[in-house]
Order: structure tokens, then C-alpha cells, then sequence
């Protein structure tokens, strides 16, 4: 061998070693990040890594992955959550879902979204910028009450320009001096008070969850005399850390008047609402929660880059990530597992579109019985009474349940409690109204969702029904009780 | 402890390792020797005298031991995430001997 052939050979074979080595884990931090700096990108200079998987939520992630959490698929089609579960229509008539409401897509867009959907959806005002935007906690000091009551696009300008479409960002998880989690929103704060845990000494492995519950949680926006927003809250009192129960839930909502946020076009009731439960659900004596698996552990896996590994801030659904996250635990094969959770997913679908159908036809039942005491027939007020307070519990616990975004995963058999909960409910108000309705020679069977009526030309975007993002019962047993044909029911 | 045998001899994983390469101290030679004189006799007069019960579990300060050991070879692994609060097999249960599965 000649001495430059030599030397070309140890040349790639070290230019080989390096190419193989990555990144190199040389401690990061360049510079002291401003104690205030909501810019993303700042932050980005010493921890690239990160910020370059946290714009990766702007990505959308493989389709085919997920059976009933699309939002983020690619294809860019809106998954709506009105078609999915028609029975909504009815459910929530009079309030602003019933027009528009999507599954989730990805924490880059969470402002953004909130702009783009229809305007009804942003009445609650300024309030509604306390998950969506890193400027809420400055803006409410800034303008006390006015935050909360002025209308969304009145406090949406005070944002500057370059961060008016900014959604979750490093500022809200991490003290910038340490790096470490700290839950820096005022609703959370205040409301792991009120569970008994100081918000400022939050176990590690507790952090980990804490700062996914700033937002992922159920709140409650108490309203003035004008309907306007006065504050918004998680109703968490009188429930304990790993112990916020749906029924302490309903207990505050049903407190006072100020809570009753709605009015129940097709009952006329006034009603609390529930929103996004993840943390609610996850914490309660789930299987995972309980053996200290945290919201990211299986959301944000560690991800090896090069010679090390990060936190995965590319957040999203497991099953949309070759459910990497669970693999590390259980050393079952990704089948395997993404079947664990469609069977999960799919007893729920069955068992939620029970309930909700259930409560759809006896809400169109509630009406009726409206309509006869309108036309001079008397009815027992105390009856009235009753079926006003079943319905509500029914309700509440189905609404939970839709608005908890795993389908059921998060907590297996909790799930299944609420919603046959919510069954047993509606059953007991079914009966009461049944009896009034034959009393009156009504016949129940003729009454109808009319669901055509309420799926069409919704909004200012004219939304129609989509019968292809329509869930269906797995199991096919919904049939027996209701027409197979949606307009039919 | 024929059963822990068994399974680490049959597990893929870490095989060309000793068990004292994670169930005692290496980060430096005096604390190695003085665990080693510490569990060693600690085994002897339990084994012999019959002072253990089946199945086995791990110590407190057997759990950091193998932790440290953990952190000690996959140091570059680990170097930007936080390992303050968790065992490593918390999450990469396999490798504990209980979850090996193969006995
Ligand atoms: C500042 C509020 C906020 C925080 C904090 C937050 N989220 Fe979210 N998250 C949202 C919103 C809002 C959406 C829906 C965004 C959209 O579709 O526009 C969302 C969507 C998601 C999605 C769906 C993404 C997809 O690809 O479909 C997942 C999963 C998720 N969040 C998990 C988490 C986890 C885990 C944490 C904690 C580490 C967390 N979030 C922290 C507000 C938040
Ligand atoms: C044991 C693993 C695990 C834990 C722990 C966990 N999740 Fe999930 N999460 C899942 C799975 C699996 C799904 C279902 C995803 C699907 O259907 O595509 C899911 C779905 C979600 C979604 C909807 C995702 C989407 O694409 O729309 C959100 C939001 C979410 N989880 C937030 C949380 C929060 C917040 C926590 C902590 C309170 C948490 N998760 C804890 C496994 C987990
Ligand atoms: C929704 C909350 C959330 C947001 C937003 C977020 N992080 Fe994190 N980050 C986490 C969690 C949870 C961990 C794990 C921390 C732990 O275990 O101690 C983490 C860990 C880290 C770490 C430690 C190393 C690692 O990867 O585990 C760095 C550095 C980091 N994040 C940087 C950033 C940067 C930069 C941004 C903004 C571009 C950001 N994070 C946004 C939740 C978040
Ligand atoms: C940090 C470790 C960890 C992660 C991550 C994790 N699991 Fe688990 N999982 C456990 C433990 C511990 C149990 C309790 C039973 C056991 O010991 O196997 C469990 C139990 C289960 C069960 C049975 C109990 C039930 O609720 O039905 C299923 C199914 C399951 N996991 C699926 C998953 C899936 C799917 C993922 C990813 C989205 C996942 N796990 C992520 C640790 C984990």
C-alpha cells in the first residue's frame, strides 16, 4: 500500500467516526435567558434541540395511526366534532360548540385556532386567553376585570404583534434560570391550593404532570347579571391531589347561579359546562397514575439525538408516534399495544353513544313536556323539578366524558363508571317524562331528534354534516335502540 | 438468589457485566472495598443462616447503588435530562430481574 492510499484510508475512517458521533452533549447554556423572555427563539439559542421538536407541533403526523383523535392527521381535513357525535347537536343547542368544534391539531396552533373558528366560539371574551396565549397572566394584572369581561378581540390587540398567533411557550413550563418545570399560570395555582398542594414544591415527577395541567383541565367561567365573564376557575374544591371526582365537580357547578354559564335551547335549562379533564380523569387512581407515570412519560418520551437524549417536545399523540413512549415500559411490540388502546377506545365509543343518544331523545322528550305546560296543561312542579336535576347530573357526567380527550384511555374503568353513571341518570328522567308524555296521550316513540335540522348550515361558515367522520358503534349494538340512518333518528 | 441468577444469565442486555459492576458502589476504589466487605459479609451470615425470605427485594441504598451505576456508563446518555427523582427501571422495567421473563 503507498503512503497516500494510506492516508486517504485513515482519512474516512476518521471522517467516519465523527460522522457517526451527532451532537455532542457539552453542557448547552451560552447565555442567561431574560427572567420575562416569552420569544420562543431566545430560548432556542441555548437549547436548540428542543425549540427546533417544539415547532415540530406545526407538523402535521402520520394518518391512519389514530381511530379517533384525527385533528393533527396529515391531509389537513378539520375533524369535527358535531359530525363525529351528531347527538352533540342536540346536546349542546343554543351554545356555541353546537356550531363549531374541532378536534385539537397540535400546540402550535392553539391561538391561531381559536381565531380562525367561528366567532360565536370567542363570546366568553378576553378570558378565553388564559390557555391559549404565554401574554394572559401579564394582561390580567394589567387590566384587572377588564381582562376577563372585555371582548376577546378588545384584549387579543394588547398582544404585540409578532405574538399575536404565539401559543404555548417555554416560559409557561420552565424557570428560565434553572430549566426547571414550575406551573406559572394563576388559574393552576390557585387551584392546587385548593387540593392541598403547595404549587411552588411540586415534586419532580409531579412537575411532570402539573405543567400539562395549566391548561389540560375542566374550568369554569362565573358570569355577572349581563351574562358577561367575572373570572375563570378550576372547580376543584372539595376535591384532594389524585382525587378530583366528576361528582365534587358537579357539586361546585350547581353551587351557584353565577356557574350556570349556558342556556339549554331544546330543555331551557340554565347549565354549567366541562371541558378537556385530561388531568381530572388521568389523576384519579388511574393504573398508570397510580404506578407514578406522568402526562410526560407518555407524551414526551426521552428521544435519543445523537450521543444523548432529550424530552420530545414534539407533543402529540402516542399512537402517532410508533407509541415509542410506552415501549420503554412495556416491552410488548408497538401492535400489540396500539391494540390495547383502540379496544380501550372503541368500549368507550360504544358506551358513550348509548348515553348520549339516550340523553339526546329524553332532552327532545323534556321539550315537549315544555311545550304541554306552556299550553295551559298542569304538571306536577315538583316532578319538573326532578327531571330538571336528573338531566343536569346525566349531563354533566356525559359531557366529561366527550370532552376528555383520550377516549377513555387515560383511565379505563373510571371512564366506564361516569358513563354508565350518566345512563343510570337519564334512565330515572326518561321514566319521569315518559309517564308525563302518556299521561298527556303523547306518543314518545313519535318524537324525534330532527337531527337534520341541527347538523346543516351551522354558523357563519355554513357547516354542514360530514356522514364520513360520523363514529359508528364498533359493536353495532346502538342499532337495536336507534335508526342506523343519522337523519332518521 | 438463584433465580435473579438465572434470569440475568438468560436476559440479552448486560450480559459481559458482573453483578457487582451494578450492585456495588464504582466510583471510586475505597467505596468499593467497603461495600464489598459490608454486603459480603451481610450475604454470608444471611445465606448461611437461613435470615432471608424468598422472594428477595432490593435496599434503599441497594436501589441508589444500582442507579449511580446506571448513570455511570450512560452518563452521556443522561447528560441533558433530569434523572433526580425516578430508578432507571422504573421505566426500563425489563431490566430488573423480576420482569425479565424469562422464569
Ligand atoms: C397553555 C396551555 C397548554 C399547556 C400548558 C399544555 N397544553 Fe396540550 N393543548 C393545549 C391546546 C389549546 C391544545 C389544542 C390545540 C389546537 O388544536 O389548536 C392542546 C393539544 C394537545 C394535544 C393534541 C396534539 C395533537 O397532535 O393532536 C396533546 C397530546 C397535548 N396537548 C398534550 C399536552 C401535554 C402532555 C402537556 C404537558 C406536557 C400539554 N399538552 C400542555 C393547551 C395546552
Ligand atoms: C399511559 C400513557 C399516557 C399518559 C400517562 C397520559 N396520556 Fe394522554 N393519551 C394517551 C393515549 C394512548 C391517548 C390516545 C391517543 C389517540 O387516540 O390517538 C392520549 C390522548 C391524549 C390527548 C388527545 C390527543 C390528540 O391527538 O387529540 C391529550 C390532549 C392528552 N392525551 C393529554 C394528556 C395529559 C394532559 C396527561 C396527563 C394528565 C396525559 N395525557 C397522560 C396516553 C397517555
Ligand atoms: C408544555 C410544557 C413545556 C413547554 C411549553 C416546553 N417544555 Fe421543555 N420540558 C417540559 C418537560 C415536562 C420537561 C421534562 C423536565 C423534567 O423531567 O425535569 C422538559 C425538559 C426540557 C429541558 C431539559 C432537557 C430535556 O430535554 O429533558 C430543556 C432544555 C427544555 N425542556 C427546553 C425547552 C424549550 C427551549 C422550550 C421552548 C421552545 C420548552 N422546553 C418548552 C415541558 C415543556
Ligand atoms: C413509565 C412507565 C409506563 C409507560 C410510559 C406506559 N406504561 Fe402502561 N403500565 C405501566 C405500569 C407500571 C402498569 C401497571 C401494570 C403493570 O405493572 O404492567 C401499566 C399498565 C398498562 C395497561 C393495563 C392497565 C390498563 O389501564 O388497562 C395497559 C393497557 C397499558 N399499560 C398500556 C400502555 C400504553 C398504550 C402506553 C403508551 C401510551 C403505556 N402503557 C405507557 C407503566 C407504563
Amino acid at each position: 500500500m503507498n503512503k497516500a492510499k494510506f492516508l486517504s484510508v485513515v482519512f474516512f475512517v476518521i471522517l467516519f467516526l465523527f460522522a457517526c458521533q451527532g451532537p455532542k452533549p457539552e453542557s448547552p447554556k451560552k447565555f442567561e435567558i431574560p427572567e420575562n423572555e416569552i420569544e420562543p427563539s431566545v430560548w432556542g439559542k441555548n437549547y436548540p434541540v428542543e425549540y427546533d421538536l417544539w415547532k415540530k407541533t406545526a407538523e402535521p403526523k402520520p394518518s391512519g395511526l389514530s381511530r379517533y383523535k384525527k385533528g393533527s392527521d396529515l391531509g389537513g381535513t378539520t375533524y369535527d366534532k358535531i359530525s363525529e357525535y351528531p347527538f352533540l347537536a342536540v346536546i349542546y343547542s343554543g351554545m356555541a360548540f353546537s356550531v363549531e368544534y374541532n378536534e385539537p391539531r397540535g400546540h402550535y396552533f392553539m391561538l391561531t385556532d381559536v381565531l380562525e373558528i367561528d366567532p360565536l366560539r370567542r363570546g366568553a371574551g378576553g378570558v378565553c386567553l388564559t390557555c391559549k396565549s404565554p401574554y394572559a397572566d401579564q394582561l390580567k394584572e394589567q387590566l384587572g376585570i377588564d381582562y376577563f369581561k372585555k371582548t376577546f378581540d378588545e384584549v387579543h390587540s394588547k398582544i404585540p404583534d409578532r405574538h399575536k398567533e404565539l401559543g404555548v411557550s417555554c416560559i409557561e413550563c420552565h424557570n428560565p434560570k434553572t430549566m426547571r418545570n414550575r406551573i406559572t399560570k394563576f388559574t393552576a395555582i390557585e387551584a392546587f391550593k385548593k387540593i392541598g398542594k403547595d404549587p411552588q414544591i411540586l415534586e419532580h415527577q409531579e412537575l411532570r404532570s402539573a405543567v400539562c395541567a395549566q391548561c389540560h383541565v375542566t374550568y369554569t367561567i362565573p358570569k355577572d347579571e349581563n351574562k358577561k365573564s367575572e373570572y375563570v376557575f378550576f372547580p376543584w374544591d372539595g376535591s384532594k391531589y389524585g382525587d378530583i371526582s366528576i361528582e365534587n365537580i358537579i357539586k361546585v357547578i350547581k353551587s351557584s347561579p353565577k356557574y350556570k354559564e349556558w342556556t339549554h335551547k331544546t330543555t331551557g335549562y340554565k347549565l354549567g359546562f366541562i371541558r378537556h379533564p385530561e388531568y381530572e380523569l388521568y389523576t384519579r387512581n388511574s393504573v398508570h397514575f397510580n404506578a407514578n407515570v406522568s402526562c410526560a412519560d407518555c407524551h414526551m418520551p426521552y428521544k435519543r439525538v445523537g450521543s444523548f437524549k432529550v424530552s420530545d417536545h414534539n407533543i402529540t399523540s402516542p399512537l402517532k408516534s410508533g407509541m415509542k413512549s410506552c415501549i420503554v415500559c412495556h416491552s410488548e411490540g408497538e401492535e400489540y399495544l396500539r391494540n390495547q388502546v383502540l379496544t380501550i377506545q372503541d368500549r368507550t365509543i360504544s358506551t358513550l353513544l348509548k348515553a348520549g343518544y339516550k340523553l339526546a331523545y329524553v332532552a327532545k322528550y323534556i321539550e315537549r313536556i315544555n311545550g304541554l305546560a306552556k299550553d295551559g296543561k298542569e304538571i306536577d312542579n315538583a316532578v319538573l323539578a326532578k327531571i330538571q336535576d336528573l338531566y343536569e347530573e346525566a349531563v354533566y357526567r356525559l359531557i366529561f366524558i366527550i370532552a376528555e380527550n383520550s377516549v377513555g384511555f387515560h383511565n379505563p374503568t373510571e371512564t366506564m363508571r361516569i358513563l354508565s353513571d350518566s345512563i343510570a341518570f337519564a334512565s330515572e328522567c326518561e321514566k319521569l317524562t315518559v309517564r308525563i308524555l302518556t299521561e298527556n296521550n303523547v306518543d314518545y316513540n313519535s318524537i324525534k331528534l330532527l337531527l337534520s335540522e341541527h347538523l346543516n348550515n351551522r354558523g357563519k361558515k355554513k357547516l354542514n354534516f360530514k356522514p364520513e367522520q360520523e363514529f359508528r358503534d364498533p359493536y353495532n349494538l346502538l342499532y337495536k335502540f336507534i335508526p342506523e340512518k343519522t337523519e332518521e333518528r | 438468589m438463584n433465580y435473579q441468577y438465572d434470569n440475568f444469565v438468560h436476559n440479552g442486555a448486560h450480559q459481559n457485566k458482573r453483578c457487582i459492576d451494578c450492585h456495588l458502589p464504582n466510583d471510586n476504589f475505597a467505596n468499593h472495598i467497603l461495600w464489598k466487605s459490608i454486603d459480603g459479609t451481610k450475604d454470608v451470615i444471611y445465606f448461611y443462616g437461613g435470615l432471608y425470605k424468598e422472594p428477595i427485594n432490593i435496599s434503599d441504598h441497594g436501589k441508589k447503588v444500582v442507579k449511580e451505576n446506571c448513570l455511570f456508563c450512560h452518563s452521556e446518555m443522561v447528560s441533558r435530562i433530569n434523572t433526580e427523582s425516578r430508578s432507571c427501571t422504573d421505566c426500563h422495567r425489563r431490566h430488573t430481574h423480576k420482569h425479565t421473563g424469562v422464569f
